[in-house]
């Protein structure tokens, strides 16, 4: 049976989210953050009202998975809070980017710097500057987590402008 | 005759320039695209990084490959563009900084004019172009209800809903038919419902036409019991926007005419840029109420789009 979605304090997720990668502080706004059951946390406007309804399906955007031992943030959730990530964040080229996109693993030279990443775990794929989704950084490799059905196996990239 | 030709016949008397009918529905659908300010710093910085000026728009960006963009002139950040043959492959599609949707799509939302912190439903939401247009109307503030029934319609809802991340959106799927009435009263209903889809013959013209002729009149009774469960979620002063893509009486000016009370009225409305016909009184011998002219049917060769049939219907006081 489905449970109803309910409030939360935003206080933990906005902690975890600010620490992981070295988003400003107030990022989040006065944004509401909701949850059914215990897996996924959701980030809404902040006087979205979903009270009443029931069953629902999704409040606002999902923006990290807490089930496990280790929270995941979602790939939706980068692309709309992961512009400003300081930490834990790798920029990959265009050609990297479609890899990436497709779902695939993307390999890094031994003596490519961008290996220098402090922490094992998920972070944030981007490519020109904007948030492309989630990556699991294993050493010296980044995988795709990207959900099967946000992959784009043939992306068609824009081109930087030749001065 | 042709296949459209023939499935169309029955407008005849309606349309003042038939042949410019048939001629535009024989024509391919131009592909529209409209830029998400939700993504605005997104697209800010992809253009900078690119080599163009902070403030740059999509536009220019898919001309930098060689697509042709000319903006519509009667809403802002969108185009037609000419070229791009797969728009879902696209890095800004991708990244929820545009979206693709039919031309008069976009219509609905404007008529329903929703505004920053009301309580809105979206009916029959699937797949969530409109609903998005609604949020970004609602600048992602109050509450946006999106349901569909259909799950594989639902799924496609959520997933535009949270690519082009809109944060206002509940997403529901509830039989529309028996929708909960203590989850209103809403400010705005947005009721664009299942139909015979007749304003998509220049996208899948055969299938349309086939379509078209088999499920006209199957459907008015579905729409009638969705509106009559509408205009009881909708708060007294509150506005219903009943949309369709086709332009059947029997699934437009009649299911207004058999379910709306005394206690409507639907208004007349203009976009400025697009042109639109008035709706009918009469039909197939019937006499409708006089208000029924004030829906308006947007003809393919009006505006070189797909069809569409649009009403503002304003809830007042029952008397």
């Amino acid at each position: 049976m489905l449970t109803h979605f309910r409030r939360l304090q935003r206080e933990p997720y906005v902690r975890w989210w600010t620490d992981r990668f070295g988003t400003p502080e107030g990022m989040f706004g006065d944004c509401s953050m909701w949850q059914r059951g215990k897996t996924t946390v959701w980030v809404a406007a902040p006087d979205v009202d979903p009270v009443a309804v029931h069953p629902v399906d999704g409040v606002g955007v999902p923006l990290l998975r807490v089930g496990g031992r280790a929270w995941k943030p979602t790939s939706i959730g980068l692309m709309h809070f992961g512009l400003h990530a300081t930490r834990n964040v790798v920029e990959l080229d265009l050609d990297e980017a479609a890899c990436f996109l497709a779902g695939e693993t993307v390999d890094l030279m031994p003596e490519d710097p961008r290996r220098r990443l402090p922490h094992r775990g998920f972070i944030v794929a981007r490519s020109l500057g904007v948030p492309l989704g989630c990556a699991e950084w294993q050493t010296g490799a980044i995988r795709s987590v990207l959900p099967k059905g946000r992959r784009n196996p043939a992306a068609d990239m824009p081109r930087i402008l030749v001065a | 005759m042709s296949t459209i030709e023939h499935a169309l016949s029955r407008y005849r008397p309606l349309v003042d320039d038939w042949r410019s009918l048939i001629e535009a529905c024989q024509r391919p659908l131009p592909l529209v695209v409209w830029a998400n300010p939700v993504r605005l710093e997104h697209r800010r910085r992809l253009a900078v990084r690119l080599g163009y000026d902070e403030d740059a728009d999509i536009a220019d960006l898919l001309r930098g490959r060689g697509y042709v963009a000319e903006p519509l002139g009667w809403i802002a950040d969108a185009w037609r563009v000419e070229g791009l043959e797969r728009p879902g492959y696209t890095l800004e599609n991708q990244l929820g900084l545009i979206h693709v949707q039919e031309e008069l799509s976009l219509a609905p939302p404007v008529v329903l004019g929703a505004q920053p912190g009301e309580r809105v439903l979206d009916m029959c939401a699937a797949p969530g172009g409109k609903t998005a247009r609604i949020a970004v109307s609602m600048d992602n503030r109050g509450t946006l209800i999106a349901n569909d029934v259909r799950p594989p319609r639902l799924r496609a809802l959520r997933s535009n809903c949270e690519r082009l991340g809109m944060t206002n959106v509940v997403v529901t799927s509830i039989d529309g038919t028996r929708f909960p009435l203590d989850a209103g009263p809403f400010d705005r209903i947005l009721l664009d419902v299942p139909c015979s889809c007749e304003g998509n013959l220049r996208d899948t013209p055969k299938a349309a036409a086939r379509g078209a002729s088999r499920s006209i009149k199957g459907r008015s009774g579905l729409q009638a019991t969705l509106l009559g469960r509408a205009w009881k979620l909708l708060r007294a002063g509150g506005t219903l926007v009943y949309s369709t893509c086709t332009f059947a009486p029997e699934e437009n000016e009649v299911v207004l005419d058999y379910t709306l009370g005394l206690d409507a009225v639907i208004e007349p409305f203009a976009i400025p840029g697009l042109i639109g016909d008035s709706g009918i009184v009469e039909w197939a011998g019937r006499r409708l109420r006089e208000d029924c002219r004030n829906l308006v049917r947007y003809w393919p060769h009006l505006n070189d789009t797909g069809g569409f049939a649009i009403a503002k219907i304003r809830k007042g006081s029952a008397c």
